[in-house]
Order: structure tokens, then C-alpha cells, then sequence
């Protein structure tokens, strides 16, 4: 069965501006606890969410790619974090005595789900947030910052397509950044990331110059496609505000924090099952606007 | 050395009351050019003559760093004085590569664009886009991502961008260097309808003088960082004809010509004019004997590459290549020719061993064997 395209969806059609309240606090969010439990829930939530819009095809191979990333913020972690109890293993090595401590694995763990997480809500922030929204929400406040982020959002898209592009012609010459040893794949990554930077920041300096040339900036924009704000762009960014400032709420009550890393535990108190049930319900929001609007239109 | 580069637009041919000058440092220098309402310019000369800092010194956002001396003036107004919103509207600009223009997902999202920057009130957008769409056949694509786009469909996107503005002028930067023969006439023969219907000016530099040379009013050629001839396209053109540096960038046409009949005047840009030419001065042309090489019968060679029903789909459902049998022996030259989309460089990928993952998982089966690697 096709999957509906994301343009069919209701959040891509929720109001700029909501959408992108919405966002902001999900990343907020994202930022807030560190319980694991709650990080898990977050990050299981956006997994669903990203399926949802997205695709599991793609949100598959976007964790592929940010797995290493995880595994790397754990193991720096684990290699640096010798305090705390209780020990899962432990060795030997030139006289000096390396512990993997469970705070030390469940920190680096939460850590590493933390930035996943975040890597996953951004790439719905990008499809949902077009350019020309973009543009809507953030020229009015500064046109300097709109085209700054704008021009980011490009230059990844141009970096990823380079990438591509680069890796597929140099596999010809035998240049594989996926094979060989890490210290060989390092050297060709870096070597890579170097061309690409170059290429990509001459890209977008010529976008910049173009849209410099077109008069980006120079007066206050106009539309030619109005956002106007519906009703149900109040309910959702309404009970998006509610659920949020519930959880700012609880935060500065100091629950789903736990400030030492030598404390990290995964026991889940009364207080962090209703963060987590909250988290939940937050991620929730746009699946149960989709189901509300689908109602309401039949 | 210090020089000027004079760009001038006027509001009658023989009376300029406006001049333009702009500047030069070690790239540009003693430049003067007047530039008159309807021109069709094309500014031609080797790589790093300078073509393209000469156009950027055009418009005010475009113009390099670097020392400067004199001044750019459109209708008396230095254009470095000029207000954005005001240079966005007077001189258009298209870049070369016709991917590092467009800042917005769709077409129409990126004709709108432009128009939002001026803050156009949103019927006036619509009415505009309306307009220019059906003027330049655009309909079709309106709601298509441009990440869809061809290169050469691209660059039409992003001259009706900018022609969205209404500018006076319009630069181009080698527009047609990244598009394949068949989508540069189509540019080309949209650039001929601008000029001829709307009056445009147009300036434009280009390395491939083909399409060009028969639409263009004005050439200049620059040598050594300073325009070296200035004046009708034939007469340049027989000038380029004489240094060998820059003889091969002369078309067939002309080429012919002018190595046939060097004193012949005007030079045939085009195969028409050329025809009437040989008609009225009775031309006669030696024929050069047959320049193919022989078709001789190659002593049968082991095939070094063979490919046996390739076929290959992105989405599964349309196939770029299709049921493809193809036998290379050692030492063939093989040329694939045909159509942007048509899946030459699928087809290339293919032979090279450039499958990727993606390309991997299509499904269909991709066979090579006489010891091609995949």
C-alpha cells in the first residue's frame, strides 16, 4: 500500500507559526529530562511520529547512520566516566583498572538517545517546515536570520547529494568510505568532508548572492499564498502550550533530572510515569489531530 | 593597473545622456562599454579573461571585492548607489550553475519568491505568475518540486524568477554551459523571444557560441583583461577567427566561411544566411573528400565488457534503462548520445560499476560478465 504523501497531512498544514511553536518546544523538551525512561519515550515516540510522516523506510536508514553516532557518545562515556557503582565488568590493562559502571552506561546511553532524538525531530522539522514557511514565520522578525536558516537547510541537502554523488564516482577509483579499516575509513571521511564543505559553502554563498540579487531582505515580505490561522491551529498549538508548560512545570520541581551522572539510575517514580505519560502524550498530539481532522471531514 | 569599466544604458542610440563606469584591479582594466536599451550582448573571450568578473561588475550584489575604480551608471543612476529593492528590479541576474539558484521547494514557490522579496501584494503575485507561466510554458510544472528538475528545465525556472521582477536588464553567466544541446536551444530560442518580443536588454557571456551568435546584436571579445573588439557579431567573430587561441570557440558556420572566404562580409552566423550567401556571390566550396574514417572490418576482438538485458528502475515502476545489450572489445570508442532523462549517465553508471545501495535494491537484474566488476 502507497503511503500517503506528507503534503496530504495534517501537520504540514497546521499554521507556520504553530507548527514551528510546536517544534521549538519539542526540542525544548528534548533538552529538559534526562531520566531514561522519559528520553526512551521520547525517542520511541519520534520514531512512531517520523514513521508516521516520513516513513519507517527512511526513519530506518536515518538510524543506520546516527546509530554509530550513539554507539560513539556511549563508548566516550563509558571510557571517561570511571566513577559511580555498581560495576558490570571491569579489566585490567598496564597496571590501570577500566570499569563499565551502569551510571556510566545509562548516562552515555541517554546521551546518546538524547542527540538521535533530536536528529529525528529535526528531520520532521524539515519536512514539515518547508523554505517558503520558514520564510513566513522568521523574515517578519529578521530577513538576515530567515536567510540563514534557510541557507543551512539547503547546504545540508547539498551536502548529503555531494556525498552521494562523491562516494559512488571515487568507489571507482577504489575510494570507499564503507570498507576497510576505521583508520582508512577515517582518512577517506575526512578527506570527503573536506571537499565537501568547500563545495557546499560555494553553493551557498552563490544562493546567497542570488537571493541577495532578487531583493531578498530589502523591504518586508509579502505572500502570495496567505497562511491564514484556523481554529484548529489555536487547539493545537493550545494544548501543545498546556502540556508543555505542565512539563516545564514539573521540571523545575526538579523531576525526570537527575543532576549527578554518578546517580543515574532507570528506577521510574509516580512523578516520572506522569512526565512520561505526558512526553508521550505531547509526541502524541499531531497523530491525534490527524485522527480528530480525518473525523471531522467524513 | 587602473582602468575603467564603463557600462552605459541610454535612452537613444546616437544621444547617450547616461554612461556607466565601474572598476578594475589586476583583472579588469581600462574598460569602456556603453550598453544601449534592446541590446542582445554577448561578451566572449578565453577561460579567466575576465567574462565574468566583467558581468559582475554589473550589479551592485555581484560585484567582487577587490579594488575598484570608476562607476556603473543605469539611466544616470550609479548602481552602486542603488537601493536593493530597486537593483532587484532593474537588473536581473542567472547564474551558471542551475542548481546553486533556487532557495525555494517548488516552481511556483520559487517565481513567488522573487515577488515576496519586493512585497508584491499577493493578487499582483498571482496575476504575474499567471502570466509569465503561460508565456514561457511553464503551466505544467507549476506545482513540481524543483529537486524533480532537469538542468536545463531549471534554468528556465530560474530565468522566469527573475524575470518575474520585470527588470530592465538582464545578466547571464554562462547559462547554457551545464545544459545538454537540446534543452540550450530551447533556452535559447526563449532568450530570442524576450529580446524580440519584450525588448529586453540582454547580456550575457558564453563559451559555447552557437546558439548565441545568431540572436546577439553586440559581441565583444576580451583579451588580456580589457575588451579587445567591440562591435557587430561578424566582425568580432572574424577577429576571434584570427587568433588561435580563440578560433576554436568559432562555430562551424562562420568557420567555414571565414576559412573558405576570409574577405567575405557579413560572415554567415547561421546555415540560412550562409545559403544566401553561396546563392548570390555564386560561392563554391571544394569538397574535403570523405572525413569518416573507414569502416574496416575489425579482426574480431575478445569483448572486454558486455551487457546482457540490463535493466534498471529507480521507483520500480518506470525503467531508465530497459532490457539494454551492449558488447565493448578492447580499444572501442563508445559515444552515448541522446536527451537529458533519457539514462545516459544510468547507463554510464552502470557500465562503471557505480551501483549504489540504492540502485542495488531495485530489483531487476543487472548482469555483466567478460570481467566487468561491479
Amino acid at each position: 500500500m502507497n503511503r500517503i504523501p506528507i503534503e496530504s497531512r495534517f501537520l504540514f498544514h497546521v499554521h507556520p507559526l504553530a507548527a514551528t511553536g510546536y517544534f521549538v518546544a519539542l526540542m525544548a523538551l528534548l533538552l529538559m529530562f534526562n531520566h531514561v525512561g522519559i528520553v526512551g519515550t521520547a525517542f520511541g515516540g519520534l520514531i512512531l511520529l517520523d514513521g508516521w510522516y516520513l516513513g519507517f523506510k527512511q526513519v530506518g536508514w536515518q538510524l543506520k547512520y546516527s546509530g554509530w553516532l550513539f554507539i560513539t557518545i556511549v563508548i566516550f562515556n563509558v571510557l571517561l566516566n570511571q566513577s559511580g557503582g555498581p560495576y558490570l565488568w571491569q579489566v585490567k590493562l598496564l597496571g590501570v583498572t577500566w570499569k563499565l559502571s551502569m551510571p556510566a552506561l545509562l548516562y552515555g546511553s541517554v546521551m546518546g538517545l538524547m542527540l538521535v532524538a533530536m536528529l529525528l525531530a529535526f528531520a520532521l522539522f524539515n519536512a514539515i517546515l518547508t523554505a517558503n514557511k520558514l520564510l513566513a514565520v522568521l523574515s517578519p522578525l529578521s530577513p538576515r536570520l530567515a536567510l540563514l536558516v534557510v541557507l543551512s537547510m539547503n547546504l545540508v541537502g547539498t551536502l548529503k547529494q555531494t556525498f552521494r554523488q562523491l562516494a559512488l564516482f571515487q568507489k571507482t577509483r577504489n575510494i570507499d568510505p564503507a570498507s576497510g579499516s576505521v583508520k582508512h575509513r577515517l582518512k577517506v571521511g575526512m578527506r570527503f568532508m573536506n571537499i565537501l564543505l568547500e563545495k557546499a559553502l560555494a553553493a551557498g554563498m552563490e544562493r546567497a548572492r542570488s537571493m541577495d540579487a532578487r531583493g531578498f531582505g530589502a523591504t518586508k515580505r509579502s505572500q502570495y499564498r496567505a497562511f491564514r490561522w484556523q481554529i484548529a491551529d489555536s487547539w493545537f498549538l493550545g494544548s501543545s502550550a498546556i502540556l508543555f508548560f505542565c512539563l516545564v512545570g514539573l521540571r523545575v520541581g526538579s523531576y525526570g533530572w537527575t543532576g549527578s551522572a554518578l546517580t543515574f539510575n532507570g528506577s521510574i517514580s509516580l512523578m516520572d510515569s506522569w512526565i512520561l505519560g505526558l512526553v508521550g502524550l505531547f509526541l502524541g498530539l499531531p497523530l491525534i489531530f490527524e485522527g480528530v481532522a480525518a473525523l471531522w471531514t467524513n | 593597473m587602473k582602468g575603467w569599466l564603463l557600462y552605459g544604458r541610454i535612452n537613444q542610440r546616437h544621444a547617450p545622456d547616461v554612461y556607466l563606469s565601474a572598476c578594475v584591479g589586476a583583472d579588469l582594466r581600462d574598460i569602456n562599454l556603453k550598453i544601449y536599451p534592446g541590446d542582445f550582448l554577448v561578451i566572449a573571450g578565453a577561460s579567466g579573461s575576465g567574462k565574468t568578473t566583467l558581468l559582475s561588475h554589473l550589479k551592485k550584489e555581484l560585484a567582487p571585492h577587490g579594488q575598484r575604480q570608476g562607476r556603473v551608471l543605469v539611466n544616470q543612476q550609479d548602481i552602486f548607489q542603488m537601493a536593493q529593492l530597486q537593483s532587484a528590479q532593474t537588473i536581473g541576474y542567472v547564474s551558471q550553475n542551475p542548481r546553486n539558484q533556487p532557495v525555494m521547494a517548488t516552481v511556483i514557490e520559487e517565481l513567488a519568491f522573487s515577488l515576496e522579496n519586493i512585497g508584491c501584494p499577493s493578487a499582483e503575485i498571482n496575476r504575474r505568475l499567471a502570466e509569465l507561466s503561460n508565456y514561457l510554458g511553464l503551466d505544467q510544472w507549476l506545482h513540481q518540486p524543483l529537486r524533480e528538475l532537469s538542468g536545463g528545465q531549471l534554468q528556465i525556472v530560474n530565468l522566469a524568477a527573475v524575470l518575474t521582477l520585470r527588470p530592465q536588464v538582464i545578466l547571464l553567466d554562462e547559462p547554457t554551459a551545464q545544459l545538454d544541446p537540446l534543452m540550450t536551444q530551447t533556452f535559447m530560442a526563449i532568450l530570442a523571444r524576450l529580446h524580440d518580443e519584450l525588448g529586453l536588454t540582454i547580456i550575457m557571456t558564453e563559451h559555447n557560441l552557437a546558439g548565441p551568435l545568431t540572436l546577439a546584436s553586440r559581441m565583444i571579445l576580451l583579451a588580456q583583461q580589457t575588451i579587445a573588439t567591440d562591435g557587430p557579431v561578424d566582425q568580432v567573430v572574424a577577429k576571434m577567427f584570427d587568433q588561435p587561441a580563440l578560433s576554436r570557440f568559432v562555430p562551424e558556420v562562420p568557420a567555414l566561411f571565414l576559412s573558405c572566404y576570409p574577405q567575405l562580409k557579413p560572415v554567415p552566423l547561421a546555415v540560412g544566411t550562409g545559403k544566401r550567401q553561396i546563392q548570390a556571390r555564386q560561392l563554391q566550396f571544394r569538397a574535403a573528400g570523405d572525413l569518416t574514417s573507414p569502416n574496416e572490418a575489425a579482426p574480431a576482438a575478445p569483448p572486454i565488457l558486455t551487457m546482457r538485458h540490463v535493466s534498471f528502475s529507480f521507483d520500480q515502476q518506470s525503467l531508465i534503462v530497459d532490457h539494454q545489450n551492449l558488447t565493448l572489445a578492447k580499444g572501442d570508442w563508445l559515444t552515448i548520445v541522446g536527451k537529458n532523462g533519457s539514462g545516459k549517465s544510468t547507463l554510464l553508471s552502470l557500465l562503471a560499476g557505480c551501483v549504489n545501495r540504492h540502485m542495488a535494491k531495485s530489483g531487476w537484474p543487472v548482469r555483466f560478465c567478460g570481467g566487468c566488476r561491479i
